[in-house]
């Protein structure tokens, strides 16, 4: 009986795998068509706009922003994706909307952090931002450590904790019968995987808990000691729109943030805009 | 206010009281002194009145006068003789500035008290030569000044000493901190790390004075004369110093409010001249050198290549304007150059700008020259500082495909150059529907608990259930060894009431049994000389091997012969299982 039990769970084990992964990217059934229509339309309003910019700047001015509504439209209807996020954020940039567009090409990366082209543009957008705050030691460590997290989604790092995590404890289910080496010497890899994943994605839920990445979306705020227009700035250069910080407290319509070079500060709430 | 001032209101308010609390309306001035282009505070207190506007100062030339913040209040109580009297008085401060000597006369200040004009009486106030105890000047090392300039001032405050009633002077730091404007009014001034005496003629006398130096740098924002507004400073210079009765320290008894008034001996500041003014030039002005790296060198046509330049030298560096790269010629010859402009950083004293370019075509040998045209206020003319050119490697581009386009949708362009122009370093949208239609699910922290935690729950569970079904079986194992002589002890009981041979080999049995029992075997193993054997590897002691053997031999002997009696058998069955019970087997 005993045995059959052990028989029994091992077997469950194996057939409730696959369903415990992160969810994949799944379509909407939602009205596809007409979806699907107001992304071409969008898309095609951007490639309009390409390709006005050099001719008629106005015209394609009018068409990014057309672009930019359909892109947004979209979003709001539920579809959040790497995709939608990233040409989002591109329009933004044609339209000179520097503190948008990496806005959205921050959230998109939340999505697909090893993307080339939201990184690419990232950066690309991130050399036009005034000033330039290098990271300080503390963070950059931070960032080294967490290493992988620039490589490998949350949703990625989910499905590698699970995969891993199941197998490994799967395998020291089977040792208890079948005593083996290389069995033990795999679960225990699985199981420290799976940890290792599950822990970076704990780590990133509870930073962004405690410090909610934001960005500056309003240019030329001035970063103040305290809350109020007339409380003394923090630094003597305005904060252009792209500056990418972190929220540590909200108290009436203000921010406290904290800079990159972890300077601390308070700006209105209205010119900064979470990720 | 002072001692004087509270008695007189003291005394109005009782008079007041007595003369039905009629508002009243008077000035008052706080010092005795008072001296040519120094201010002199006076007060104008208002008392009795339930409404109160404003005091009007009537305009005059010999003096400007100021007033400085809302009213003061003041309120209280008294009860004489059981009446109870309630008095508040407003105080308005002003600050009056005497522009000459001799005698001032501050006319009558009109004040809306209740409805109707209260005025003060007049004031007349003898107005002496100031002594200019407290001087201040700026200077700057620069011959002329430009706008954008980055140029050093220095503030230099002289104070006058004051000495006590023993004839020993304050000292420098002493009177250094009676000044106001080294906590709100010296602007990006810092403050003096020591000081010095010199000495100034003032009035046609020679007098000694603390110089305080003080440097620092101003950006040049606009063209005309400097103001520094920001520079004021004010102190309350002591007239009269005595001593604690009991410890002896030093105090001011009376003081006076001197403001210094700044001498600026610089140049007024130029506009940039247009002659000679370099294409390409954005605004720097100073004395700035330019080096240039770029990364990587080898590269294929289209790639981004990342230029990398460091401005350094004497200028405003946090404000300095990246060179416009896109206007010169020699770059752009051969690559393709944002039109942005350049975002930069200050990074150990140098400014910083990053920029990617892309090769036009293969076979370019280097990134030539950069070029950032500044104007030297120095030598006041505009230069051009030139990077060394970077080498680099450019090849042949294998394939341009739309994905090294960044996915335009677009029909291309017929001419190439312009597809890459449109794009400027930028990457194209997403086009695939599929992943655009999507949506990813957004994840929780419960579903991270989860899928950690249930595995090792799982893991858990068939490890409780393996060591259940462990140790049952050890159990059972168990409590057969405890059974093992009481059942052995019974079938020997029995035995004693079965016929010879039956009994026989039920005592047999009885031995058998017993040690398959303490075992936790089967009795096949302990059958016969198979015991004896068994008994002699477990190292059992003698006496009880001899009793197991002696116990067979008879078992033996009866069941073919009849040899032993039934009792003794029994008997002699009993005691090797005491015996057995006895060893650890």
């Amino acid at each position: 009986m005993i045995r059959s039990a052990r028989a029994a769970l091992i077997l469950a084990i194996a057939l409730t795998a696959p369903r415990g992964l992160a969810s994949n990217p799944t379509p909407d059934p939602a009205p596809e068509v007409s979806k699907k229509a107001a992304l071409t339309a969008a898309l095609n309003a951007f490639d309009q706009g390409v390709a006005a910019i050099h001719d008629d700047a106005l015209r394609a001015e009018r068409l990014f922003g057309e672009a930019a509504d359909g892109f947004e439209r979209l979003i709001a209807s539920g579809m959040h994706n790497a995709g939608l996020e990233y040409n989002l954020a591109n329009t933004y940039f044609r339209l000179g909307k520097l503190g948008d567009a990496i806005l959205h090409y921050r959230r998109a990366q939340r999505f697909a952090p090893s993307d080339r082209q939201i990184n690419d543009n990232l950066n690309y957008a991130r050399q036009r931002v005034e000033p330039a705050i290098p990271a300080s030691g503390q963070r950059q460590l931070l960032d080294r450590l967490m290493f992988w997290n620039r490589h490998l989604s949350t949703a990625s790092r989910f499905r590698f904790a699970a995969i891993a995590g199941i197998v490994g404890w799967a395998l020291l289910v089977l040792r208890l019968r079948w005593r083996s080496g290389g069995l033990t010497a795999l679960a225990l890899m699985g199981i420290v995987v799976g940890l290792a994943n599950a822990a970076s994605i704990a780590w990133e839920f509870h930073d962004a808990g405690r410090h909610r990445p934001a960005v500056v979306t309003q240019a030329g705020q001035t970063l103040r000691l305290g809350r109020g227009e007339g409380a003394d700035p923090a630094m003597a250069q305005k904060l252009g729109a792209g500056i990418e910080l972190r929220i540590l407290s909200e108290r009436g319509g203000w921010y406290e943030v904290l800079l990159p070079n972890d300077l601390r500060g308070w700006l209105p709430a209205e010119a900064v805009t979470p990720v | 206010m002072n001692l004087k001032g509270a008695c007189t209101l003291m005394l109005a308010a009782g008079l007041c009281s007595a003369a039905m609390a009629q508002p009243i309306v008077q000035a008052v001035p706080l010092s005795s002194q008072a001296f040519a282009e120094e201010p002199l505070l006076v007060e104008v207190r208002v008392s009795n009145f339930r409404d109160c506007e404003t005091p009007v100062f009537p305009e005059q030339t010999d003096f400007s006068a100021t007033l400085l913040g809302p009213p003061s209040e003041s309120s209280g109580l008294s009860i004489n003789n059981g009446r109870r009297t309630q008095w508040r008085t407003w105080t308005y401060t002003f600050e009056i500035i005497p522009h000459h000597t001799g005698a001032l006369l501050i006319p009558r200040i009109s004040v809306e008290v209740d409805g109707k004009t209260r005025k003060t009486r007049p004031l007349r106030i003898r107005v002496q030569e100031s002594d200019q105890p407290l001087l201040a000047e700026i200077t700057t090392d620069e011959d002329h000044l430009y706008v954008g300039q980055h140029a050093r001032f220095t503030l230099k405050v002289f104070i006058k000493p004051v000495s006590d009633d023993r004839g020993e002077a304050l000292s420098a730091t002493q009177m250094y901190n009676l000044l106001d404007g080294r906590r709100n009014g010296f602007g990006r001034f810092p403050p003096p790390s020591s000081a010095r005496q010199t000495k100034r003629v003032i009035n046609g006398e020679l007098e000694t004075y603390y110089e305080y130096a003080m440097s620092s740098e101003y950006t040049l924002d606009r063209t005309g004369p400097l103001a520094f507004d920001d520079v004021e400073l004010r102190m309350r210079y002591p007239t009269r110093i005595g001593r604690d009765r009991f410890f002896g320290d030093r105090r001011i008894e009376e003081s006076r409010i001197v403001r210094a008034r700044l001498v600026l001996l610089v140049p007024d500041v130029l506009a940039l001249p247009s002659e000679g003014r370099p294409s390409g030039f954005n605004g720097a002005v100073g004395s700035f050198t330019v080096s240039a790296t770029a990364k990587p060198s080898n590269v294929r046509v289209g790639d981004p290549i990342e230029l990398i330049l460091h401005i350094s030298g004497r200028g405003p560096l946090e404000t300095l304007p990246g060179p416009i790269l896109s206007s010169q010629e020699a770059l752009t010859r051969d690559f393709r150059v944002p039109s942005e402009s350049l975002a930069g950083a200050v990074v150990s004293g140098r400014k910083r700008f990053t920029q990617v370019l892309r090769a036009k075509h293969a076979g370019v040998k280097e990134i030539p020259s950069i070029e950032f045209p500044y104007f030297d206020p120095a030598a006041g003319e505009y230069r051009v500082a030139r990077s060394a050119p970077v080498p680099i490697s450019v090849t042949q581009s294998v394939e341009l495909d739309a994905s090294d386009l960044g996915d335009i949708k677009t029909a291309a362009p017929a001419d190439s150059d312009e597809t890459l122009d449109l794009l400027d370093g930028l990457r194209g949208n997403k086009t695939d529907e599929s992943l655009l239609l999507s949506t990813a699910a957004p994840l929780s922290l419960t579903q991270v608990w989860i899928v950690t935690a249930v595995p090792p729950g799982v893991f858990a569970l068939a490890l409780g259930l393996t060591l259940l079904g462990k140790s049952n079986a050890t159990h059972g194992a168990r409590r057969r060894r405890q059974r093992a002589l009481k059942r052995a002890v019974g079938r020997v009981a029995q035995a004693r009431n079965l016929d010879a041979a039956e009994r026989t080999r039920q005592i047999e049995s009885a031995l058998v049994t017993y040690l398959a029992d303490r075992m936790n075997e089967p009795p096949a193993r302990f059958t016969g000389p198979a015991a004896i054997a068994f008994l002699e590897q477990r190292g059992v002691g003698a006496e009880t091997l001899e009793c197991c053997r002696e116990l067979l031999r008879d078992c033996e002997a009866s069941a073919y012969a009849g040899g032993a009696s039934d009792e003794s058998l029994a008997q002699q069955a009993s005691e090797c299982l005491t015996r057995l019970e006895r060893e650890r087997l």
